[in-house]
């Protein structure tokens, strides 16, 4: 038992595990780059991870890649918790060092990132290029209605998507286009504010992203009609880690800083104390 | 505008070219003087890049690639070895004359100016991966000379540590690049991640970098090894810079 809890805290088994995720990600960035797979990893974008899984439709090939992927996430994370158990005594009681206490800070920190990113998958919920014009309204699943209260757009109504374009006065089309939205439960409303596009509402762990403004589609057949107001385009979502994740990921990056900045010098110390 | 950018370019290309030359003939005040002029007429394009696009110059790869080797030079000059290892400036020119090669291929003229381009976190996404490759590329040229240097070589050697420690550093801005990435992602797309050649891209030059740090043993043919990784390091990481502009 206690050799089995050894050969799984080894760096020899990080570095077969990190290998195997380079190759495993490396076939996932060639089928990324395929036709026949293109779909369905813009499936993978659309939901919320939990559910495309329990989807029956979706690419079986690209559902055991992923299932591969998290496997081999979960072997390395095995890795860090018997790797930071078997040394964090040692430290601890036997040869105490700063950087080194502070490097299995970073190991575990890195591992509640990794859990982070991995609840971001399954928990909460995504609605994905919802369209909606002034007075849509959206129910999410946990009973959240979602209202677009007024829509202003500075651009061509009849310039296709204007917002992901890349005219010279887009900065400006999105400081001034914005769609104001309120967020409700049972009748009350929650929260009110308007959202422009790279700057979401957010409530809490809900989050109202304005992706862009399209083109209604016109009930007279007039395409060109030049009073129809823009619809948005929205992705409402909510992750409950999010707050988490963006907490721990700079202290991750920060810890990893002071890691530097404690061993800048140190192999070149221990050498001159060799010699 | 244009032409002057284009004209810079090909001024601090012949430069850097010429301080090579100089460093191979062991001419080192001709090297480092070439070098010189090389850095501050790269610094130029680069402000006329700024002035004619309106937004600093890291968009996209012609732009990012020189800032990449003015920030290459200045590590050469500030945090180089003060003895003057004519060895790694030799690597160090190797590595910008590669990117300006490279660049041959790409228009030489500014970004064009895009939505997102006012949004600060996006700014930083490409300005800290900028940053991270100049870092990588200045610690490949100490893991190529330990590697060249043979086995003769001790255990922690000054080469190796500024390896080591000039990679944790380009990791560092990797991963402050990916935090501004998240953040760009998370604000315009709903989600702070999305299955695309970009995000796995990303996450693959993650994994490398903690393959880097992680290799086992302490030993001579483990550092050996370790520098072989992390000089192949920015060899991917410029690739993939390459592969996402044409994408």
């Amino acid at each position: 038992m206690r050799m089995n809890a050894e050969k799984l805290g080894t760096l020899s088994l990080t570095t077969i595990t990190l290998v195997t995720l380079l190759l495993w990600l490396a076939w996932g960035i060639i089928i990324n780059g395929l036709d026949a797979f293109y779909k369905s990893f813009e499936s993978m974008n659309t939901v919320l991870l939990r559910e495309w899984l329990l989807n029956r439709q979706g690419d079986f090939l690209l559902k055991v890649w992923f299932v591969g992927l998290c496997g081999l996430m979960v072997v390395l994370g095995m890795n860090l918790i018997f790797c930071t158990w078997s040394r964090f005594f040692w430290i601890l009681r036997v040869n105490f060092n700063a950087s080194r206490f502070l490097m299995l800070m970073v190991h575990l920190v890195f591992g509640l990132v990794a859990l982070g990113h991995f609840a971001g998958f399954m928990l909460g919920y995504r609605y994905e290029d919802l369209r909606l014009g002034e007075g849509g309204v959206f129910r999410t699943s946990d009973g959240h209605e979602i209202r677009v209260e007024t829509i202003q757009w500075a651009g061509d109504i009849n310039a296709p998507r204007q917002t992901h374009g890349n005219a010279p006065k887009q900065g400006q089309i999105r400081e001034t286009s914005f769609a104001e939205t309120s967020i409700s439960k049972g009748g009350r409303e929650l929260h009110r504010d308007k959202a422009y596009t790279l700057a979401p509402v957010r409530y809490h762990d809900i989050q109202v992203t304005l992706k862009g403004f399209v083109r209604p589609v016109p009930s007279s057949g007039n395409r060109k009609d030049q009073s129809l107001k823009p619809v948005g385009l929205f992705v409402i979502s909510k992750n409950p880690a999010l707050r988490l994740f963006l907490f721990f990921y700079p202290l991750m990056i920060l810890g990893i800083a002071v890691y530097l900045v404690l061993t800048w010098h140190e192999t070149q110390q221990k050498t001159i104390k060799r010699v | 505008m244009q032409e002057y950018i284009t004209l810079s370019y090909f001024v601090s290309f012949a430069c850097y070219g010429l301080g090579l030359i100089a460093t191979f003939l062991k001419q080192m005040r001709a090297a480092t003087s070439l070098t010189l002029i090389g850095l501050a007429v790269n610094g130029v394009a680069l402000v006329l890049l700024w002035v004619a696009g309106g937004q600093f110059p890291v968009f996209h790869l012609f732009e990012s690639f020189l800032l990449c080797t003015f920030i290459l030079a200045l590590l050469h000059f500030f945090a180089g070895d003060k003895a003057g290892d004519h060895n790694i400036a030799k690597w160090v020119l190797v590595e910008i004359l590669i990117l300006f090669a490279v660049l041959l291929f790409y228009p030489k003229s500014p970004a064009p100016h895009r939505y997102h381009h006012d949004a600060l976190f996006v700014f930083f996404f490409h300005a800290f991966r900028a940053g991270a490759l100049g870092l990588m590329l200045f610690s490949s040229a100490h893991y190529i000379q330990f590697l060249i240097d043979g086995k003769g070589l001790r255990l922690g050697h000054e080469l190796f540590r500024k390896g080591r420690d000039f990679l944790l550093l380009g990791a560092i801005f990797f991963l402050a690049s990916e935090y501004s990435g998240i953040i760009w992602c998370l604000n315009g797309w709903g989600d702070f991640w999305r299955w695309n050649y970009g995000f796995l891209s990303s996450a693959f030059i993650m994994l490398y970098l903690m393959l880097v740090f992680h290799i086992p043993g302490k030993h001579l043919s483990a550092e050996r090894f370790t520098s072989l990784t992390g000089a192949l390091g920015s060899l991917v990481m410029i690739g993939i810079a390459i592969s996402r502009s044409a994408a």
